[in-house]
């Protein structure tokens, strides 16, 4: 009888093994092969905090307003691709939500931005508005600490309209707010501090 | 009952049974039902869990598909809503002229249809319509492209509407996509879920059947255990039972050896090696006659013989050197009363026995056995009649007393008591075992304490008489003996003298052996029986030519009927009131050639002692009735006479007599009722039922039967009645004294009164004078018989007297008939 009970449960182990298998071959996620994680700088910059952001040149892809110290055009800061990408600049690997891939975004951190915007520490929440009209509101603790990145590339090439650009907001793959692909703004355009 | 089957191994295997393997509880043995509903689950469960991992497998599927499907449906909702933005805002372009923000929306269009190609997952559906898009959009770009070349409001107005069909037909192309996506996705997701419900249902059913199957098996193991419990139990119940069983009959063993013991009419006692008595069992008081606490620490040689002593302490320490039993030994024991016990003692050595540390003595009492042995042997060499040395003990004392040296002569005595055979035949054994005890009494009563008397056989004594000075002194202690036994011995209210003939042969030791000493004295004896009894004699050589003849004559005996030398002699037989011869005596004679006419008592006891009698039995009785015919034959006118022949007890003895008297009387051709056969009254009295059987049985045959020599024996007169009797003769003896006493005469009277009484025929014998004749005559007495009428006559004188004295039609004899014969005698 033992003998038996034995084999049942020889059988009822195997087949959950098996079960137990197949379950985590379905699951097996990629494997990375070069760790561009968590943003990695790639260029110090120019413009860094406190220094003035002089008018822009081509055309402009995000203006920010309201509680910022650093102005350019009345109380607007208006950036163009090339002041932004004279800040420092980082770069990150993380998986696009969209395309469903990973690709190698080129931007400033959030957090830079700011300090370049001059963002005083009361300000606590920023609202980003993109051209499709999108609006996400983020608290300004979670944008730094998430090292929340404003990408003006992917794979190497600006981003036109049609490709999430000119400018995309992106998460490395550690980030908790990064799950959330609502959070993933393309085409922003501009930020309000408050 | 097979005991492996029984015994499941539940309880110990019994050393004993070495024949019993215990088996296993249980028997490895499963039913096909069991196996198969085994099978059966095993074979659901597999399937239960191969179906569980399909539906998970489904589920992941289908998850998988709806996201992606959800994606897709997502991003071509964003599209169709950019494509119609853009419309809007191409359709306001005209008003707006907002070149730029159409641009950017066109830009935000693309942007969504970029996700949504990625998302198409190379669907060619998708692929196809989203090309078909592209191609669109490539209109719309161009007219943007002419717009902005020329921005007035006519161009635009006029771009818008190339613009605006392009635009719908993104709309329209991309609501046809979503619409068949979506249909195909619910449609998908309701086969996932029919084919999940049904394989559900399949698990479901699956997972019944096992419960199903799985409580079936539940159910039949369960019926199996408790079925292997029940057998086990029985097994164990049974077990119990046989072990009650074994100590109860170890108990009941244990009882019976107790009971054994303590009943035992041995002595059982228990001894230490030194001889130190441990337990005596309880018989110790009935055979010893002491209590068993008494006796056990004492001394155990202090109720032992003196005597024995030292061989009961050897025996003891044998017994406690060798393993086992010793064998019995006896000795003697004191009894509490004093007397002295036989007792017989075997050791069994048991000292080695954890049980017992000691020797087990079985004592029983031999006392009886002891005696029976010391009477055995006593037996062995007395006559248990009377004590006396038998035959081998008084060959033996003859023997040594011949080796043995010294003064004096030796003398055997053989004593015969005289017709001692007549009192056995007459009163019995029992009376007769009186008179040899009484003999034997007397005769031990006349001799020294170094004589020896013994018993030889029947009414033979002997005596042995050491040291005596010569033959004179030992005739005078045969005188002694004679006269000792002549004394009166009272016996059944009679007075009888024992009368005997001694035999004496008086000769030195060493002169002659045993046996020629008891041959002499055995010769005298017999000289002294023929030289007329109640007599001794001393041996003289000479008596052996007596002994010798008297063996020669027992040879001629043998010849005499071949040789016709046995003749018959007639006495008549006289009717007293007339003087008529009725009847005729035949007597026998032997005619011997060298010594003459010999009469019966001669050679009679000799030929009755040789077996001899029966030839000359049916001789005489042939010749006897063969002569009675002839003189019938020879006086046809007369009367025929009867004729009366005498019977031996051993005629009588033989069952042949009746076959006998039948033949002579056929071969004779004789009347029967002219036969008499007469018969002593002492063979009578010897063995009565066998007499008053055979004299029925003669009486049957016709022949008359007559009572010779009444008045001699000591028979009760009532016996008479018993047998079936015609005539009774009286003895001579009676006749003689009539009329010279008057006691005489009246016993003749009384037997002849009772004669009358009893119808019997009565005839005198011995008359020798007129006067007795007269007497007798008077009294009553029919016929008489004596020399006063005739001696026994041959053949020819008989028939000469007859001849003679036939007047008118009978015998008629003389007054006076001379006497020739005196000797002769009836």
């Amino acid at each position: 009888m033992e003998r038996r009970v034995r084999l049942i449960a020889i059988a009822v182990v195997a087949a959950l093994a098996v079960a137990a298998c197949g379950g985590k071959e379905d699951e097996a996620p990629p494997a990375s092969k070069t760790d561009v994680s968590s943003p990695l700088v790639v260029d110090d910059g120019s413009l860094a905090a406190g220094e003035k952001v002089s008018a822009p040149a081509g055309e402009v892809v995000l203006t920010m307003s309201g509680a910022i110290g650093t102005h350019n055009k009345g109380k607007q800061l208006q950036l163009d691709l090339a002041s932004i990408e004279k800040m420092r600049r980082v770069r990150l690997e993380a998986a696009e939500p969209f395309l469903k891939r990973r690709v190698m975004f080129e931007g400033v951190l959030m957090a830079d931005l700011l300090a370049v915007a001059g963002v005083p520490e009361s300000a606590s929440k920023i609202s980003m508005l993109a051209l499709d009209d999108y609006k996400v509101d983020f608290k300004l603790a979670d944008v730094r600490s998430s090292q929340m990145l404003l990408a003006t590339k992917a794979d190497g090439k600006h981003m036109p309209i049609d490709r999430a650009g000119p400018i995309r907001i992106v998460f490395p793959d550690a980030s908790s707010l990064g799950r959330n692909p609502d959070l993933w703004i393309w085409s922003v355009a501009s930020m309000k501090v408050a | 009952m097979t005991v492996q089957r029984r015994r499941l191994g539940l309880a110990p295997a019994r050393k004993a049974s070495g024949t019993v393997n215990p088996g296993p509880i249980l028997r490895r043995r499963r039913s096909p039902l069991q196996l198969a509903l085994g099978g059966v689950l095993v074979v659901l469960i597999l399937g239960v869990e191969v179906l569980i991992l399909q539906a998970y497998a489904n589920v992941n599927r289908s998850t998988a598909i709806f996201g992606k499907v959800t994606f897709l449906a997502g991003a071509l909702v964003n599209v169709e809503r950019e494509a119609l933005l853009l419309n809007v805002e191409v359709e306001e372009l005209p008003t707006t002229l907002d070149l730029r923000g159409t641009q950017v929306r066109r830009a935000l269009l693309g942007n969504q249809l970029h996700l949504a190609d990625g998302l198409g997952d190379n669907d060619p559906m998708v692929k196809e319509t989203l090309r078909g898009v592209d191609e669109d959009l490539r209109v719309v770009d161009q007219a943007l492209a002419r717009a902005k070349a020329k921005p007035t409001e006519a161009n635009l107005r006029n771009q818008v509407r190339t613009m605006r069909p392009a635009i719908r037909d993104v709309i329209v192309s991309i609501k046809q996509l979503y619409d068949t996506k979506e249909q195909e996705f619910f449609g998908a997701l309701s086969g996932t879920l029919r084919a999940r419900t049904s394989s559900e249902r399949l698990l479901v059913g699956l997972s019944g059947l096992v419960l199903v199957v799985g409580l079936a098996l539940a159910l039949s193991l369960r019926q199996r255990v408790r079925k292997d419990f029940a057998r086990a139990y029985e097994a164990l119940t049974a077990e119990v039972d046989e072990r009650k069983a074994a100590e109860q009959a170890l108990r009941a063993s244990e009882e019976r050896f107790r009971s054994l013991v303590q009943n035992s009419s041995d002595v059982i006692s228990i001894v230490d090696a030194d001889g130190g008595v441990r337990y005596h069992s309880e018989s110790v008081r009935r055979v010893l006659g002491y209590d068993p606490r008494d006796l056990v620490d004492g001394d155990p040689l202090a109720l032992v013989h003196p005597d024995d002593r030292e061989r009961v302490a050897r025996f003891v320490a044998e017994a406690a050197l060798r393993p086992g039993v010793t064998p019995a030994e006896t000795w003697r024991v004191r009894h509490r009363d004093g007397t002295w016990l036989h007792s017989e003692t075997v050791a069994a050595n048991l000292l080695e026995d954890p049980n017992v540390r000691g020797l087990v003595l079985n004592t029983r009492d031999v006392s009886d056995r002891k005696e029976l042995e010391e009477q055995l042997v006593h037996q062995a060499f007395h006559d248990g009649l009377t004590g006396l040395a038998n035959r081998t003990l008084f060959a033996e004392r003859v023997e040594h007393a011949l080796a043995r040296s010294g003064p004096g002569d030796l003398a055997v005595m053989f004593i015969d008591l005289d017709d001692f055979k007549n009192v056995n035949d007459s009163l019995g054994h029992a009376a007769g075992d009186q008179l040899l005890v009484a003999a034997a009494r007397r005769l031990q009563g006349c001799l020294r304490p170094t004589d020896t008397a013994a018993r030889l056989g029947g009414d033979e004594f002997a005596v042995l008489l050491e040291r005596v000075s010569d033959a004179e002194a030992a005739g005078v202690v045969a005188g002694r003996i004679l006269d000792m036994l002549h004394k009166p011995f009272g016996l059944n209210g009679r007075t009888i003298p024992i009368k005997a003939s001694l035999g004496v042969a008086v000769v030195q030791p060493g002169v002659v052996d045993v046996d020629e000493l008891l041959r002499n004295a055995d010769v005298a004896m017999y000289a002294a029986k023929a030289g007329g009894k109640d007599r001794f004699e001393l041996f003289r050589p000479d008596m052996h030519a007596d002994m010798l003849q008297r063996l020669e004559l027992e040879a001629e005996l043998r010849h005499a009927t071949d040789r016709g030398e046995l003749v018959l002699h007639y006495q008549p037989i006289v009717e007293l009131v007339s003087g008529r011869i009725t009847r005729v005596e035949a007597l026998v004679r032997w005619n011997h050639p060298t010594r003459g006419l010999l009469p019966p008592p001669a050679f009679i006891p000799l030929a009755e002692e040789q077996g001899m009698i029966g030839p000359i039995g049916r001789w005489v009785l042939l010749e006897a009735c063969q002569q009675a015919r002839r003189w019938q034959d020879r006086f046809p006118d007369a009367p025929p006479l009867a004729v009366h022949v005498n019977l031996s007890g051993r005629q009588l003895e033989e069952q042949s007599l009746v076959g006998e008297v039948v033949q002579a009387l056929e071969t004779s051709r004789l009347v029967p009722r002219l036969l008499t056969l007469e018969i002593t009254e002492t063979v009578l009295m010897t063995d009565i039922e066998t007499m008053s059987q055979r004299l029925r049985e003669l009486k049957g045959l016709g022949v008359l039967l007559a009572i010779d020599d009444f008045g001699t024996g000591y028979s009760s007169l009532s016996y008479l009645r018993r047998f079936p009797i015609d005539m009774l003769k009286i003895d001579k003896a009676f006749v003689d004294g009539i009329g010279r006493g008057r006691e005489d005469t009246a016993l003749a009277h009384a037997i002849i009164n009772l004669s009358h009484t009893l119808q019997l025929h009565t005839v005198a014998e011995g008359i020798e004078r007129p006067e007795q004749a007269a007497h007798l005559a008077a009294l009553g007495c029919q016929d008489g018989q004596g020399y006063h009428f005739a001696r026994p006559l041959t053949p020819a004188a008989m028939s000469e007297l007859l001849e003679q004295t036939l007047v008118d039609g009978g015998f008629h004899l003389p007054v006076v008939v001379p006497a020739v014969e005196p000797a002769a005698a009836t």
